[in-house]
């Protein structure tokens, strides 16, 4: 399995990525919403997942989000906002972009094992198993 | 009602920032004391950061730190020898910082607001006066927030911010 994560902070991109190299991603990072369609255009293997921040400059995280959506070669990406944006408009406005899933930061290691195991990413834990019940 | 007139410390509350910045600790260094409220305290050597929120309220939000607690937030989150982080890497990690608490106070405050990116300094950032500032003990560091109404935001008042180091 694959991850980009997309975030303008190095250290939040490093705090993601350490979390998901655990869970058995290699991860691929971009700093920016161009960034990341500048990785995934140059890939041949594209990743399973991208983590997306939402407040970045030059591109934003929704802008991301439309631009892969709007690519059909990239449909197989699962799209996870991840971002301090909590507002429920913010939410519903990412996941009508395209999102599958919104986390808020800041957010546990735990958090962002449930959402990767809801998204059928990585083997289900005892507590998304029992949100999925 | 005016960003001016907004009783912060209803509608956010100081504990509710101290909240914030001890779920960001328990985030980065999980199983680790979390930060607590303290008596207002300032940082040595401040360094520091803003956000400007803007909409339906407009103002600022100004972390401070310490020099050294920057400087070892960097070094622990970017897995460095010590005395090897850059600048780059303590102005990452306060604008960082500085984002999420701004982010979660925004989604507190009535109206649709929109965040700036982070303006991090390796140098004080002297928020306003007035509003509501909190400080908690971050380990053995005090790190202080604030959020400040701007009574004029077309006019751009930005925090006094200091020289650099």
């Amino acid at each position: 399995m694959k991850a980009l994560i997309v975030d303008d902070s190095r250290a939040m991109r490093l705090v993601v990525a350490r979390i998901v190299q655990r869970l058995g991603f290699e991860t691929v990072q971009a700093e920016h919403g161009q960034a990341a369609l500048d990785v995934l255009a140059g890939s041949d293997e594209l990743p399973d997942v991208a983590l997306v921040d939402w407040n970045m400059p030059v591109m934003d995280g929704l802008e991301l989000i439309k631009a892969v959506r709007a690519q059909p070669r990239y449909r197989g990406i699962t799209l996870m906002m991840v971002t301090t944006e909590s507002e429920q408009s913010r939410i519903v406005q990412a996941l009508a972009a395209g999102a599958h899933e919104y986390l808020i930061k800041p957010f546990t290691e735990e958090a962002l094992e449930d959402k990767l195991s809801l998204l059928g990413l990585v083997p289900a834990t005892a507590d998304a198993e029992a949100v999925a019940w | 009602m005016s960003a001016a007139t907004l009783d912060l410390e209803d509608v956010v509350g100081a504990a509710t920032l101290v909240d914030i910045v001890a779920d960001l600790a328990e985030s980065l260094f999980p199983g680790e004391p979390r930060p607590v409220a303290v008596p207002h305290r300032d940082p040595q050597e401040p360094v520091g950061a803003r956000i400007r929120i803007t909409g339906g309220w407009d103002g600022v939000v100004v972390l401070r730190m310490s020099w050294t607690f920057a400087e070892q937030l960097a070094h622990r989150l970017f897995l460095l020898p010590d005395g090897t982080a850059v600048d780059a890497d303590l102005l990452d990690v306060l604008g960082e910082v500085v984002n999420i608490v701004g982010g979660n106070v925004k989604a507190l405050l009535p109206g649709d607001n929109q965040l700036s990116l982070p303006h991090p300094r390796l140098a004080d950032v002297v928020p306003p006066a007035g509003g509501l500032h909190a400080t908690v003990l971050w380990g053995v560091e005090p790190v202080q927030i604030s959020i400040t109404p701007d009574p004029a935001p077309e006019a751009h008042h930005h925090p006094v911010e200091g020289p650099h180091r």
